[in-house]
C-alpha cells in the first residue's frame, strides 16, 4: 500500500458505521512504514472499525507473503489458531494449498480493496460469534460437537471486546516483540548453528566469499571511483547504484531493501557494469540517497548471513579500529556488544561469543559487516585478555550489571 | 530506592537540553534563561544552571539525567553534577567553528570521571556541516588515549539518544544483558 494512497481512489469503498467493538487485527512480516500506513487507515478510512493489536490479542491477522520466512510464520499462525481469518498479501499469485481458506490480496494493495476485505473479515467473525453464542445457550442441554466446541474457543475470545486490547498484557506484548525480533534478526544473521571450530566440517561452513557477492561489486567501485575522482554508476540486474565515494553517499533507484534479494544471492559479476561520472546530479528517476557505509554495512551483512570472509581466522584476535556509526547502521543483534568488548580489548571471533554469551552467528555476522567497513580486522600480535574460561568476564558487580540492564531494556532500541 | 544518573554536558547548542528531553519519561525540567552574552549568537534562550529527567525503571528505580550547562562560567557545576554520575554523554555541535576543539576542551574538563567511568560521544548537526567527520573525532580521542563510541545523533531522536546512551552503558559493562536473546 503506498503511503499517503487516497481513501477514496476508486469507489470510496468506507467500512460503514461501526457498531460494537473495532476488529483487533495483527500485521505479521509488514515493516515499520507499511504498518503506520496501515494504522493511519484504521483510523481514517475504516472508521476505527479495526484497530492493530499484539499477534496474542488478534482476532485476524495480515499477513506480508514476500516477507523473509513468511511461510514459517503463516504456518505458526496457523498452529497457533486455526479458527482466526488471515488476509495474505503477495506480490505473486498464491498456490491455493499455501491459500487454503484464507483471503488473498495482490501487492500492489489498493485500500479499497483492503477495507473491504476487513469488513468481510468483521462479519465473518461477527457470525463466529452469533454462532458460538448460540451454542453455548443450548450447552446446557446438548452435548457439544467438535466443532461447537471450537465456536465457543472463539466467543470466549470475543467476550473481551470491551477491553482495551493491547494495553493490559505487557508480557503478551513481549513475547510477540520478540517473536518479531527472531524474524528480523533471522533476516540479517542467518539461523546457523554454533561450529566446533576444531572440526574442519563445520569450520567451513563458517565462511563465505565476499568476492562473489555484490557487497565486493559495491566496494571495488567505490574504491576505484575514489582513485578517480569520480562517481560511478552500478548497473546490473538489480536496482541501478550510483556511488559519490567523495561525499559518502550513495543513490539507489529504488528503496534500499529492494537490494535485499541480489545481496544475498552469489552475484552475477559479468552483468554488472560500471560507468564513472563526472556529474552525479544529472540522475533521472527518483533515486533515494543513503550513506555509502550504510550501504555497504547492509550488503555485508545480506552476503554474509551470519558466516564470516573467506580464510578468516576465527581464534586470532580481533582489533576493532573504532566504533561503527550505530546511528546510521543497520542494527545487527548483538552488535553493540561486540562492538563494545573489542573496543576494550581484542578477542578472538569464538571466544567473544563465548564470554557474551551469544550466538557465533552474531559475532560472524559483526565482523563480517565492520570488516568490509575496513572497522575490524584479525590480528595475531593483538593480545586477547586473559580470562577465567567457565564464567562471564566480571567486568561489574552484579548488582551494577542488573542495573545496567535494566536501563538497557528500558530504553529498548535493540532487537 | 536507589537512584543513580548519567550526565550530559558538551557546548552551547549541542542539543543536551533536546537529548535528555528526547529519552525522559518526565517532562524534562529546564532551567534556561534568555541569553544575554555571546551566547545569543547561537541560540535565543540558553540553559543556565541544568536540565534533568528521569528515566524510570521498573521496580521504583530511577536513572536521573542531568545536562550540564553549555557556557564554561558554569563549569563549576560540572563536577558537583557528575559526581557519582554512572557515564557522560558529550554532545558537540559540527556547525559550530571548532567542534574538535570544543571535544578536546570537555575531555580535560571531565578527564578525571572518564577515566574513573566511561564517556559516549554523540555528534550533533551532521546534516549542516559534514566536516570534521566522525574519524575526525575518533582520531581526537585516540590523541587523548581514549577510545569511545562516537555516534552521529539528531538530538531530538530518541532513538539516537538512546543509541548513545546504551552505547555508554554497553562501554562500562559489554556483558550486561541488553534483552537479545539471539
Amino acid at each position: 500500500m503506498p503511503p499517503g494512497a487516497p481513501a477514496s481512489g476508486r469507489g470510496s469503498v468506507t467500512a460503514g458505521p461501526v457498531v460494537g467493538p473495532p476488529l483487533r487485527v495483527a500485521v505479521v512480516g509488514m515493516e515499520v512504514r507499511q504498518v503506520k500506513t496501515l494504522e493511519l487507515a484504521f483510523q481514517g478510512p475504516c472508521r476505527d472499525a479495526c484497530m492493530l493489536v499484539d499477534e496474542p490479542q488478534a482476532q485476524a491477522c495480515i499477513v506480508d507473503m514476500d516477507s523473509y520466512q513468511a511461510s514459517t510464520a503463516l504456518a505458526e499462525l496457523r498452529r497457533r489458531d486455526p479458527l482466526r481469518p488471515l488476509i495474505l498479501l503477495s506480490l505473486a499469485p498464491l498456490a491455493p494449498a499455501v491459500v487454503a481458506s484464507d483471503l488473498v490480496l495482490a501487492k500492489p494493495i489498493s485500500l479499497d480493496d483492503l477495507v473491504a476485505r476487513l469488513g468481510v473479515l468483521r462479519e465473518r467473525v461477527r457470525q463466529a460469534a452469533l454462532a458460538a453464542a448460540a451454542a453455548q445457550r443450548e450447552a446446557a442441554t446438548v452435548p457439544l460437537a467438535d466443532d461447537a466446541s471450537a465456536m465457543i474457543v472463539v466467543a470466549k475470545r470475543i467476550d473481551d471486546w470491551g477491553r482495551p486490547a493491547v494495553a493490559g498484557d505487557p508480557q503478551a506484548r513481549s513475547r510477540v516483540a520478540r517473536l518479531l525480533d527472531q524474524e528480523q534478526a533471522n533476516a540479517l544473521i542467518g539461523t546457523a548453528p554454533d561450529i566446533d571450530p576444531s572440526d574442519p566440517h563445520q569450520l567451513v561452513k563458517a565462511y563465505y566469499d565476499p568476492s562473489r557477492f555484490l557487497q565486493s561489486i559495491v566496494i571495488a567501485a567505490r574504491d576505484s571511483a575514489h582513485a578517480r575522482g569520480q562517481g560511478v554508476r552500478i548497473q546490473g540486474p538489480w536496482p541501478e547504484i550510483v556511488l559519490d565515494p567523495l561525499r559518502g553517499l550513495a543513490r539507489i533507484a529504488d528503496a534500499d531493501h529492494r537490494l535485499r534479494p541480489y545481496g544475498l544471492q552469489p552475484a552475477a559479476l559479468q552483468q554488472s557494469r560500471l560507468e564513472y561520472i563526472e556529474r552525479l546530479v544529472l540522475l533521472h528517476g527518483q533515486f533515494r540517497t543513503v550513506a555509502l557505509d550504510a550501504l555497504i554495512w547492509k550488503l555485508a551483512l545480506w552476503a554474509a548471513r551470519g558466516r564470516l570472509p573467506l580464510d578468516t581466522p576465527v581464534d586470532v584476535p580481533v582489533q576493532l579500529q573504532r566504533w561503527p556509526n550505530f546511528t546510521r547502521l543497520t542494527l545487527a543483534p548483538g552488535a553493540m556488544s561486540i562492538a563494545a568488548l573489542w573496543a576494550r580489548e581484542p578477542h578472538s571471533l569464538i571466544r567473544t561469543a563465548e564470554v557474551l554469551n551469544l550466538p557465533q552467528r552474531s559475532v560472524f555476522a559483526f565482523y563480517s559487516a565492520a570488516a568490509a567497513l575496513g572497522l575490524a580486522q584479525c590480528r595475531a600480535d593483538a593480545a586477547p585478555k586473559a580470562l577465567a574460561s567457565n564464567r562471564p568476564l566480571d567486568f561489574a558487580a552484579d548488582a551494577r550489571r542488573g542495573l545496567l540492564g535494566r536501563i538497557m531494556k528500558r530504553l529498548n532500541v535493540f532487537f | 530506592m536507589s537512584h543513580h544518573k548519567i550526565v550530559f554536558s558538551g557546548p552551547v547548542g549541542a542539543g543536551k537540553t533536546a537529548a535528555i528531553a528526547a529519552v525522559s519519561d518526565t517532562p524534562p525540567i529546564s532551567t534556561e534563561a534568555r541569553a544575554s552574552d555571546a551566547t545569543r549568537e547561537l541560540k535565543s534562550a540558553t540553559t543556565v544552571a541544568m536540565d534533568y529527567g528521569l528515566i524510570r525503571l521498573d521496580g521504583g528505580e530511577q536513572i536521573h539525567l542531568y545536562g550540564t550547562p553549555g557556557q564554561e562560567r558554569f563549569n563549576f557545576m560540572w563536577q558537583i553534577l557528575s559526581e557519582g554520575a554512572l557515564g557522560v554523554v558529550l554532545l558537540v555541535a559540527n556547525h559550530r567553528p571548532q567542534p574538535l576543539a570544543d571535544l578536546r576542551y570537555y575531555l580535560d574538563a571531565f578527564r578525571p570521571f572518564i577515566d574513573q567511568t566511561r564517556l559516549a560521544v554523540g555528534v550533533t548537526y551532521m546534516d549542516q556541516s559534514a566536516e570534521p567527520r566522525l574519524e575526525d573525532y575518533h582520531r581526537t580521542l585516540a590523541d587523548a588515549g581514549m577510545k569511545a563510541p562516537v555516534f552521529e545523533v539528531d538530538a531530538r531522536e530518541r532513538r539516537d539518544v538512546a543509541l548513545l546512551v546504551q552505547a555508554l552503558l554497553l562501554s562500562l559493562d559489554p556483558g550486561v544483558d541488553t534483552g537479545v536473546a539471539i
